[in-house]
């Protein structure tokens, strides 16, 4: 395939995308008009956040000396000594040999994939919900939340994982064949280079493209390609850092690997948290933190409240409901049963929400399986970015019935991102006014 | 080909434009004639100011183990950890050193500096020197006090000669 036609294709999706928004835009009543503004500003100024003065400070911030001087190792032909899977390392050398070896250039990929996740929100929520404003709502929540933007300034591993499992998710919802089948499973193998816990995505992507693309049972043997894809990426990798390529030194290397994280489950961290205080932002990270005179700079993790107090909420009262619909109202088990499916996938917006949140609980549930002491708020950025498709496509489809409920709850998201900005996009801020943002004294550095 | 490749493949086309405006951005504000280069970053040819964070007693503790030889300057030991025949002079000898910001160095010079040569801090102190980098190493092993084994280096570290030094005050 030649670039021209894929160039012409994407000139004309974005032609007819365009088309589709003016003529959405004409209908719309005042409330949704102005909800799609507040939408196109959160949009505007997560990508503005994402990207301003990302180079400073021109040192290593919080775990970038983990992955920094191994992504520079790869250039030197030397050795990586870090304990994941190297192609988030080898995306950081290539960011270093455009830019040097400064903030931007190892920033670089957390940058670009930062910005890419807000388009696949959009598509994402699109392809699932079958509807531009259902994800039009979740590229805005992704772009307006300070997990993100925080992850899109540093040089670190999460947020170019989310992006690569957002990407995954999109081709499983596009499959249709064995191409799409294949195409999912070599893009979860690049995600399993970027990190092992990146496997739990194929729980997810099979559901879907079984549900969705209805794809042949068959077909999934072809997801016996992403070990082959990681091996390559570690092969690659191996023969630029000058180590022995063949399959003995690697299966050796898996193993030394696999050993050291095993350790570091017996280790304990002052940062670490559970798996249930990440859904409160119990322990986020301020993981940029400088001084400059009198004012600061902070890059906080901690997510906007709006988006994941209304997450929890979700989660919480659709478990309760279907508990409720499988034990009240009598019956046998099968009418229990019959409520309980009435209530998840009764409405047209149910079942792309349970697949949604089908990704949110695979990512997050080799955490709660493993009780890992060794765990981060940082494990959540992931699971989370899935919670905010279902949060964008349960807002689009209330907002058909209710445009000025939702108009008020797209208000208080951009409210708390403009108040939480400072200290999620390292705008100069005096500590006292950071404070009255990170009000618990857990929150700060 | 079938639209559903079309959607994956979008995204690529997407993050290389992504990629590619950034670069453009980058460019266009000139970010590599103000940014800083961090201490990894010193090239051979450079000089930089270094702040070396020391004990009296490393004066006698700090050693490196190698073959490789930098205009003069080499470590006391060679890669068997054997004492190198003929020893070095004292100003030549290559010792690794930690900075503040606790990356290593290999720098000789350090301990005939005039200031060093009077009583020295019984506590931790630091030292400013003008640090001029003739090369980076590879294969080298470290050790931080003499009845230490050697260990072998994890990274490539820059070896230069300190001159200039101060303590600060």
């Amino acid at each position: 395939m030649t670039s021209r036609p894929l160039t012409a294709r994407f000139a004309r999706s974005a032609r007819s995308t365009w088309q589709q928004m003016s003529a959405a835009w004409a209908l719309a009543p005042l409330a949704e008009r102005t909800t799609t503004i507040l939408l196109g500003l959160m949009i505007v100024g997560g990508v503005f956040l994402r990207i301003r003065n990302v180079g400073y400070p021109p040192i290593f911030t919080f775990d970038e000396p983990f992955f920094v001087p191994n992504g520079h190792n790869y250039l030197l032909g030397i050795k990586d000594t870090n304990d994941h899977p190297p192609l988030f390392k080898l995306l950081v050398s290539l960011g270093i040999l455009l830019f040097g070896y400064n903030g931007v250039g190892w920033r670089f990929p957390a940058l670009c994939f930062g910005i890419l996740s807000i388009a696949l929100a959009y598509w994402l929520g699109k392809a699932f919900f079958r509807s531009a404003r259902a994800g039009l709502m979740a590229a805005a929540f992704l772009a307006a939340d300070g997990f993100f933007i925080s992850y899109s300034r540093v040089g670190l591993i999460d947020g170019v994982l989310t992006s690569v499992l957002l990407w995954c998710m999109l081709a499983a919802v596009s499959a249709r064949t064995w191409r799409g089948v294949l195409l999912t499973a070599v893009l979860v193998g690049l995600a399993t280079a970027i990190k092992w816990s990146a496997v739990f995505i194929v729980v997810p992507a099979v559901v879907t493209m079984l549900l969705v693309g209805r794809v042949r049972f068959w077909s999934l043997l072809l997801f016996v390609v992403v070990p082959v894809v990681q091996a390559g990426v570690w092969f690659l990798a191996l023969w630029l850092s000058g180590e022995p390529t063949h399959f003995l030194s690697l299966w050796e290397l898996v193993r030394g690997l696999v050993k050291k994280h095993m350790d570091l489950n017996r280790e304990s961290n002052p940062l670490n948290s559970s798996w249930y205080a990440w859904l409160i932002f119990f322990r986020p990270v301020v993981i940029k933190y400088t001084t400059h005179g009198v004012v600061k700079f902070y890059a906080s993790s901690i997510g906007n409240a709006i988006l994941w107090i209304s997450l929890d909420l979700l989660i919480f009262w659709g478990i309760v409901q279907t508990i409720a619909r499988a034990t009240g109202g009598g019956g046998g088990i099968r009418a229990r049963f019959a409520r309980a499916k009435d209530f998840l996938v009764g409405k047209p917006v149910g079942k792309p929400i349970l697949l949604t949140l089908l990704g949110w609980l695979s990512l997050l549930a080799p955490w709660m399986i493993l009780r890992n002491r060794y765990s981060f708020q940082h494990y959540y950025l992931p699971p989370y970015g899935f919670g905010l498709l279902s949060l964008g496509g349960l807002a689009a489809y209330l907002e058909r019935k209710r445009p000025k409920m939702i108009l008020v709850f797209v208000g208080l998201v951009l409210a708390m991102a403009v108040f939480f900005a400072p200290i999620w996009g390292e705008i100069p801020i005096r500590e006292s006014a950071a404070n009255w943002r990170l009000i618990f004294p857990g929150w700060r550095p | 080909m079938p639209s559903e490749i079309d959607g994956p493949l979008r995204v690529l086309l997407l993050l290389l434009l992504i990629g590619f405006g950034v670069w453009v951005f980058f460019a266009w504000t000139k970010y590599d004639k103000t940014s800083g280069q961090t201490e990894q970053g010193w090239h051979k040819g450079t000089k930089q100011m270094v702040e070396l964070t020391l004990v009296r007693e490393d004066q006698n503790r700090l050693d490196c183990a190698s073959n490789i030889m930098f205009d003069g300057l080499g470590c006391e030991f060679d890669s068997s950890t054997q004492p190198r025949a003929p020893r070095l002079p004292d100003n030549k000898i290559l010792h690794p050193y930690c900075n503040i910001k606790n990356d290593v160095l290999l720098a000789a010079g350090l301990w005939s500096s005039p200031v060093l040569q009077g009583p020295l801090p019984t506590e931790r102190f630091t030292v400013v020197c003008n640090y001029d980098v003739v090369g980076v190493v590879k294969s080298v092993s470290l050790r931080w006090s003499r009845t230490d084994k050697f260990d072998a280096a994890k990274q490539s570290l820059p070896v230069g000669f300190v001159s200039d030094c101060v303590i600060p005050q």
